[in-house]
């Protein structure tokens, strides 16, 4: 579910991995991932929880208690 | 939560109108190819109508509203309510509609007056007019609601953000009391959350807007289905009963996420951020002019919902069944 928008998806994505290093990360990128993750899960990240979070994990983490 | 109904007040027409010039997003020198087609293809938004330098927002409003009056064969003296809603005032002093209703030669009984409000602004000014028409005592009392902005006066060239979103364009809206005082012709749902103020805005150190597109979104999709929601729930209607649902044209991810969080089929919403942009307070009388046709009528009712800048949001559930309501035309120069 994490790499769902098209432009995310690539291989070897580990919950360690830092997301802005990403060579597809960007802005664009960024509202289609929260868009995704609300379509999923409904949990809303503002661009506040997106700036406390640096890896996949810390995004995953947000999600897991929000749900 | 500020529910209310309207009775017997209809809208009688729609006219817009866009500047002649286009920018096309594909060609845009701040973003590549790849990017341009990313954008085009989340925010469905291609082209965008630009003014020139020298263009008033209320010389747009002046032929949208002049040809509106002469397709309705609408007489200057049967004008009672001059209302603009506009953030992107000629100068700040006197007010857009003071110094329209003078250029349009209005009489001096009829009120005029601004309100500052952008993505949600239609829908305030539609309750606004409405509601004070239904306060003039006079049969038949009539109202024009101009509606838009020149939204590039506030974007900064280089922002990859709000260039490839924003567009020029206004509409003028005739509103006016119909025979039957008594029937209900519009359910309104108007809300505000404050402490999203920042999320649109202009910045203080120039006099560009600056926006937060994950903060936009998430706004919308905290209030904007709920609001919609409660609507139908005061008025006990649901989705199925609409001949049309017209939202405020954000971006298509934002209005898709919206649509299906509430339930609308998709064929009954109009959308026109491909050929448009986002027009502001005008997207949503622009929607209806270009996607609303008489053979559409079956239940009578439209439902108008915008929300944006503020953060403000406006639904209504109208009687919709207007004598002229068209596509924009370009400014006359």
């Amino acid at each position: 579910m994490l790499f769902a928008s098209d432009e995310l998806q690539q291989p070897g994505l580990t919950e360690q991995m830092e997301f802005r290093k990403i060579n597809t990360w960007s802005s664009l990128n960024a509202l289609l991932f929260i868009a995704r993750i609300n379509e999923e899960s409904e949990v809303l990240i503002s661009a506040a929880d997106l700036a406390s979070c640096k890896t996949l994990g810390d995004i995953h983490t947000l999600i897991v208690n929000r749900t | 939560m500020a529910l209310a109904v309207i009775k017997g007040i209809r809208i009688s027409g729609i006219v817009s109108v866009v500047p002649p010039e286009l920018e096309d997003n594909l060609n845009l020198d701040l973003l590549t190819a790849q990017e341009a087609e990313a954008i085009i293809q989340h925010t469905g938004i291609r082209y965008r109508y630009i003014a020139s330098a020298e263009m008033r927002v209320g010389s747009l409003f002046r032929q949208a509203a002049g040809d509106l009056m002469n397709r309705l064969n609408w007489d200057k003296d049967s004008v009672d309510v001059l209302v603009c809603v506009t953030q992107s005032p000629d100068q700040k002093l006197p007010s857009v509609s003071c110094r329209l209703h003078g250029e349009m030669g209005l009489p001096t009984s009829t009120l005029a007056f601004d309100i500052n409000s952008g993505c949600s602004g239609f829908v305030y000014g539609l309750y606004t007019v409405s509601a004070l028409l239904s306060g003039i005592l006079k049969p038949g009392a009539r109202a024009i609601l101009c509606c838009g902005d020149l939204s590039s006066r506030y974007t900064e060239p280089e922002d990859r953000s709000v260039r490839p979103v924003f567009s020029d364009a206004v509409s003028a809206i005739a509103i006016e009391k119909s025979t039957d005082a008594e029937e209900i012709t519009g359910y309104f749902n108007l809300q505000t959350e404050g402490l999203g103020w920042e999320a649109i805005r202009t910045d203080e150190s120039d006099r560009y807007m600056r926006m937060n597109g994950i903060d936009v979104f998430n706004y919308s999709m905290r209030f904007v289905p709920q609001n919609v929601k409660a609507l139908f729930d005061f008025a006990q209607m649901n989705p199925d009963g609409l001949d049309m649902a017209v939202f405020h044209q954000a971006n298509r991810l934002i209005n898709e996420s919206i649509r299906k969080k509430i339930g609308i089929e998709p064929e009954k919403v109009a959308y026109t951020l491909y050929e448009y942009g986002n027009t502001g307070s005008a997207t949503i009388p622009l929607s209806l002019g270009c996607a609303w046709k008489p053979e559409m009528e079956k239940s009578g009712w439209v439902l108008v919902s915008g929300f944006g800048v503020g953060f403000s949001m406006a639904s209504g559930l109208i009687r919709f069944s207007p004598q002229v309501c068209l596509p924009p035309q370009k400014l006359l120069l």
